[in-house]
This record gives C-alpha cells, structure tokens and sequence, in this order.
C-alpha cells in the first residue's frame, strides 16, 4: 500500500499548492483583524482622558470665574487699544498674583 | 503566534480541508475560501486560549471541523436539505478538474466516493502527516477508528490503483 500512501501525499501536496497560488491574490490584511493589544490600549486611554477630564478641575485648583472673564477682557484690550494693554495686563498679573497668595 | 504567521502556516491546507466537506461543494453557497478565512479569523481571535502543551495543528483543526459543521448545519436550516454528512458525493469544479492529471484525477473520484470523515482522515494523515491520536482528537473517535478507517482508504485506492495500471 506504499503505492497508495505516495499517491495520496502527493495528491494533497498539489492540492495544497493549488490552493497557496490562487490565495495569494485574497489574503486579508492583518489591518482588517482588530489586535487585541491595541483594544486594551485604546481603551485605557479613553478611560485615562475620561478620569482626567472628571478630576482635573478637583485636582488643579483654577482660577475664580470673574478672572477668567477679566483675562478675555485684557486680551480684548491687547487687541483694540495696545496702548494701554500693559496696564491692563500689569492689573491682571496683580489680581492673579494676589489670588494665588490667597489661595 | 501573529496572523500573519498562522495565515502562512494553514491558509492553504484549510482551503483543501473544507474543500472536503460535501456541503461546500453541494451548496454552491459556501466558498471553501470563505471557510478557511473564517476559521483563521476564529483561530486568531481564540489564540489566548491555546494550549501549549497540545500540538498547534491539531487545535486549529479541530476548531476549523467544529466550525465547518457549525456552517453547514445552518446551512442547511436555511436551505432546507441536509449540506453535510457521512454519505459519499463530493464533486470538484469544472476548473478544478481541468487542472488535474489522470492519476489525480483517480484520486479525485476515489476520494469524492469516500465518506466525508475518510476524506478529512485522509486528509490529516495525508497532508498534514497527523498520528492516529492526533487524528483522533480532531474526529472525536477513538484512535482504533481511525485506524481501521485509515486502513480501508489505502486498501481501496491500491486496488482502484491496480485496476487502473498504476500499480
């Protein structure tokens, strides 16, 4: 039956074969299969933005809303009248200097 | 393991394993290639829950059967006929055909009138050179089976053989 075991190995050797050269033109890209590695990571990031998005502000004390405003109101001033910026700007380093002592 | 490599390892082999199953040829509906691209995919995505101690090709294999027969029994519910089963009947492609010599041709035959599970015994002893156990793993019947079933196949193409002047 050596005969028989031969012709069978060689039979599926070219089946094989003929199966390789006409897969080659189909083979997905690994881009198509979503690595598991590259999940996991997205998904730590987004929770990590996620966390700093909610903590940040509990965390990094920022300044009062007035400031805030106050600071829109110089850069206006910056843009319209630059004459006068630098005391306007000198008034607001004051008042954020002054509130962090505070703080 | 990357998918690249698995891809390179099996792609080919898989395409002729589910080439095998009556049902893909039968139903016109399923691609071997389709199959075999499938079932990669599945070996891919499962890779953490491989087994080191067990042979890889054996683990692949057994999921690519387990899944060729899922495929085919929903298949068929949907087609209303049995795709698959242990009755012989496989039939190549017009293309397929054209390609092969006499001798293969033969084969082509003698194995397209085996039963669907000579053929993948064929097969994984064949082509893949498996051990009866490995085999039987993969079947899910006892290595004696296998055995016996691997016997008679090679039996009955020495004797198609010997009638046809080959040997």
């Amino acid at each position: 039956m050596r005969k028989a075991d031969r012709v069978l190995r060689e039979y599926f050797r070219n089946e094989v074969e003929r199966a390789a050269m006409d897969g080659r033109t189909g083979k997905p890209t690994v881009a198509e299969h979503t690595d598991r590695a590259v999940v996991w990571w997205s998904e730590l990031l987004c929770y990590a933005a996620l966390a700093a998005i909610v903590l940040l502000p509990h965390v990094v004390k920022l300044p009062p809303p007035q400031l805030a405003e106050k600071s829109s109101v110089v850069y206006r001033q910056y843009v319209q009248q630059p004459s006068v910026f630098r005391e306007q700007a000198q008034a607001y380093i004051n008042s954020l200097e002054q509130w962090f002592r505070e703080e | 393991m990357e998918f690249e490599q698995i891809w390179q390892r099996f792609y080919a082999p898989m395409v002729v394993f589910c080439r095998g199953f009556r049902g893909v040829q039968q139903s016109g509906l399923l691609e071997p290639e389709d199959l075999a691209q499938e079932v990669l995919l599945k070996v891919f995505n499962h890779i953490e829950s491989y087994d080191p101690n067990y042979s890889m090709t054996t683990w692949v294999y057994r999921i690519a059967r387990n899944h060729c027969i899922d495929v085919l029994q929903r298949a068929a519910v949907v087609h209303g006929g049995p795709l698959r089963g242990d009755e012989p009947g496989r039939e190549i492609g017009p293309e397929l055909a054209a390609e092969r010599n006499e001798q293969e041709e033969l084969i082509d035959r003698y194995l397209a009138g085996l039963p669907e599970t000579d053929r993948q015994i064929a097969f994984f002893r064949f082509s893949e050179d498996l051990k009866l156990r490995e085999i039987a793993r993969i079947m899910h019947m006892p290595s004696g089976t296998v055995k016996y079933r691997l016997h008679r196949i090679r039996a009955g193409l020495q004797n198609g053989l010997k009638e046809a002047g080959y040997a």
